[in-house]
């Protein structure tokens, strides 16, 4: 045994010899049987003293490694025995080595390559412990560390800037693609698009591989003087526009109108033109729309034949004014926008009318104002001014004006109330005057009946009979027309009155002048909202007629009876008298009309008249339904309130 | 005769209402102590004793007067106003005639003060009646203060 591995000591020698690595080769009990020239340079020691003898007693620092992680800390004779028994080389990390020169020590890193020699039948045979120097990689490892620590502090400290660039940047480019407008970057140099964001992108129908490289020409999408004309102004202006507008068509045609803005950026170092685009294509149409309904109105304002002027809220400068009110006013609108009505009228008239503008602008309410009579160069004027004020929030705007040239109506009102007064005179003069002399023919038959019977025969009495008669029948009838007529002027008081009550009026009325033995039925009448007194004629007109037409039948019944309907009450009076025939309907109601001779029923035809006339000033309807021989009803409604 | 007791003074220019009226109140024994006069001016004159009628005795009154409301020169609300505002006739019973009760002129009537008024029916049994009622009503039951 000792002679083989003598012989493989000799064959190792020449073998380290030339190898300029460390290496100890050792047997299994650590006693060194070879080492490499390197080693024993390395060690300071001599080849003849280390030979045979203990690894660990010769060279003790193997033992002292001072790692500086504790739980690496490594045992060199402990690594032997694994590798004895595990037939297998361990490689040890880096170790620090306090390695002995002559008076003084190095400091060396050191990793250990501890391999098993394997003889026949598995056995180790010997170790070899291949060292490796690895200070010098160390140092740059620890180097390297130390600049990396420095730099990531140096890194840390910038951070903050970096972190700075990197936000605006990020912000950038997320502002940019999520900007719901669209935009496009374009190079400055050669107007090349470098970026467009999806917006562009839908709103073009490109994709951006072919959007990108491409020049807003070569897109065709704009419209190429236009789109030459802007790129002309984004670079005489330095790149900052704003406000300009151009069309783009997309791949369907489809025309939008956008309004462009743009700036110079730097992106990458390279300088860029951002074009923001505003798609006003809706807002264009809504200012088109509105061009158009301003025009449309400008026109209706300028051609109806009603004066209408807008004033300022606050001045009451007049701001606009229309052909009519030109005219009216003999002014201009040149001559009179920015000036206020003393311009036109009087002080005191412009006094009154600034007082009661100023009230209606405060008060929130349009009014309507008959204006004074003014002398127009078309003679004198009445004028109707309707005046709304306009506001916005609460603040007043404007003060509109629409006048209407009433001076027609006025002239007709004028004439309409002479022409009353007039018919009002006649009345006045066919009750007085016309009754006189009737008065005198009654009162003088009456004498002759008294004084002259003895002298007249009968023939005579008769005569003088009818004289007085027909005269009284005149007096009559000169009693209703002058009712009627009055009817006309009347004004109407609506109360909220009881219908029952009314009826019970009419009938005590009727019983005081004329007897007769209908019976009459009503109760639980709908009450109304009419004038009382007039109700109490109309009811007596009506039952004065159905009891007149009942008065030849056995048993006269007359029903009155009230329903609501809607916001409507419908009253209606039946009879089971003479009825009337339908055919003449339409003279039912007519003055002075009568469809019974006065040997059947006496009258004068203006009973149903008067209805009538009170009903309709009501507002109301009034109808009727009759046969002969039959009945009839009548009906009127009125509204409930 | 103006100084002897006056009971009715009627004051009306129709000629024909005026004998109808007189002949009703005749009848109902009214008309022994009536003067007649033909226009509001003359009543003026009559009841504040001036012109024609300056001899006469203010205070002696009329116990009713019969006054028509439509009369030349001086209409009857002029005369019943003169009455109604003189502290010396203010008291005499005054009775509107006319000849519609839809006269605009009654409701002025009664604002001045009238005590009662009639109006002249066509019909002639009517109106003497209303004439003669009144006439007693005034003359009889409701003497002058």
């Amino acid at each position: 045994m000792k002679n083989n591995l003598e012989s493989i000591s000799l064959n190792f020698d020449s073998l380290l010899d030339i190898n300029p690595s460390l290496y100890i080769v050792i047997t299994t009990n650590l006693y060194i049987i070879g080492v490499s020239e390197a080693f024993i340079n390395f060690t300071f020691t001599k080849k003849n003293k280390i030979m045979g003898k203990e690894l660990l007693e010769t060279f003790p620092f193997f033992e002292n490694n001072i790692s500086a992680n504790i739980e690496n800390n490594f045992n060199l004779s402990e690594s032997i025995k694994c590798v004895i028994e595990n037939r297998k080389p361990i490689k040890t990390e880096a170790q620090k080595y306090k390695i002995p020169i002559p008076a003084n020590y190095i400091e060396k890193y050191l990793e250990l390559n501890i391999i098993p020699v394997l003889f026949e039948k598995n056995e180790v045979l010997c170790l070899i412990i291949k060292i490796e120097d690895v200070t010098e990689f160390e140092k740059m490892k620890k180097n390297l560390d130390e600049q990396m620590k420095r730099r990531n502090e140096l890194e840390m400290s910038e951070k903050l800037h970096i972190n700075e660039l990197n936000k605006s940047e990020l912000r950038f480019t997320k502002l940019f693609n999520l900007s719901p407008i669209p935009i496009f970057l374009i190079n400055i140099s050669d107007l090349r698009i470098v970026q467009a964001n999806k917006y562009f992108s839908n709103l073009v129908h490109l994709n951006s591989n072919q959007i990108i490289g491409k020049t807003g020409f070569e897109l065709g999408i704009f419209d190429m003087m236009n789109y030459e004309k802007l790129t002309k102004s984004i670079i005489k202006s330095g790149g900052k526009i704003s406000e300009f507008e151009i069309n783009i068509f997309n791949d369907v045609k489809e025309i939008r109108k956008m309004q462009i803005s743009s700036e110079m950026i730097e992106i990458d170092n390279c300088f860029c033109f951002l074009i923001a685009m505003n798609d006003i294509t809706q807002q264009k149409q809504l200012e088109n729309n509105l061009l158009e309904f301003n025009h449309f109105l400008d026109t209706v304002l300028e051609n109806i034949p009603n004066s209408v002027f807008v004033k300022d809220a606050n001045t009451l400068n007049y701001i606009k004014i229309n052909k009519a009110f030109e005219t009216l006013f003999n002014s201009s609108q040149n001559e009179l926008i920015g000036k206020t009505d003393y311009h036109l009228f009087s002080k005191e008239i412009a006094d009154e009318q600034q007082k009661l503008e100023k009230e209606i602008i405060e008060n929130k309410k349009l009014s309507i104002v008959d204006e004074e009579p003014f002398v127009s160069q078309n003679g004198l004027k009445w004028i109707r001014t309707k005046k709304i004020p306009v506001y916005d929030n609460n603040k007043p705007l404007y003060l509109i004006g629409i006048s209407e040239d009433i001076t027609e109506r006025k002239k007709q009102q004028d004439s309409i109330l002479q022409l009353n007064k007039e018919l009002e005179a006649f009345s006045y003069s066919v009750s007085h005057d016309l009754r006189a002399p009737l008065r005198a023919v009654t009162g003088y038959a009456k004498i002759l009946d008294e004084d002259y019977s003895t002298i007249l025969d009968n023939e005579g009495k008769r005569i003088l009979h009818t004289i007085s008669e027909n005269a009284e029948k005149m007096g009559h009838l000169i009693d209703n027309l002058l009712t009627f007529s009055r009817l006309g002027r009347k004004e109407i008081l609506k109360k909220e009155t009881d219908m029952n009550e009314i009826v019970n009026k009419a009938i005590s009325e009727i019983n005081k002048s004329t007897t007769h033995n209908s019976t009459i039925v009503y109760n639980n009448l709908h009450p109304i909202y009419a004038d009382t007194e007039l109700m109490v004629q109309v009811m007596i007109n009506f039952i004065e007629n159905a009891i007149k037409y009942s008065s030849k039948v056995l048993e006269p019944l007359i029903e009155i009876k009230s329903e609501i309907t809607g916001n409507e009450v419908i009253y209606c009076i039946k009879d089971n008298g003479a009825g009337f025939d339908m055919r003449y309907y339409d003279k039912l109601f007519g003055v002075f009309q009568r469809l019974h001779t006065m040997d059947e029923f006496e009258g004068t035809g203006v009973g149903l008249a008067i209805i009538q006339r009170i009903i309709n000033k009501h507002g109301g309807k009034v109808w009727a339904e009759g046969k002969v021989e039959k009945g009839a009803t009548f009906y009127f409604s009125l509204q409930t309130k | 005769m103006y100084d002897s007791d006056l009971e009715i003074l009627l004051v009306e220019d129709n000629p024909n209402d005026a004998e109808l009226t007189i002949r009703a109140l005749k009848k109902k024994n009214l008309a022994n102590k009536i003067i007649h006069l033909k226009n509001g001016a003359e009543a003026l004159d009559f009841i504040f004793c001036e012109g024609n009628y300056k001899s006469r005795n203010i205070n002696n009154k009329p116990k009713a007067i019969l006054l028509d409301l439509k009369m030349p020169k001086v209409n009857g609300i002029e005369v019943l106003k003169k009455i109604k505002t003189d502290n010396r006739t203010k008291t005499i019973p005054v009775i509107i005639l006319t000849s519609s009760a839809e006269d605009p002129d009654v409701k002025t009537c009664y604002e001045l003060g009238v005590n009662s008024y009639i109006v002249k029916p066509v019909g002639f049994d009517n109106f003497s009646k209303a004439v003669a009622d009144l006439g007693m009503y005034w003359l009889l039951l409701n003497k002058p203060l």
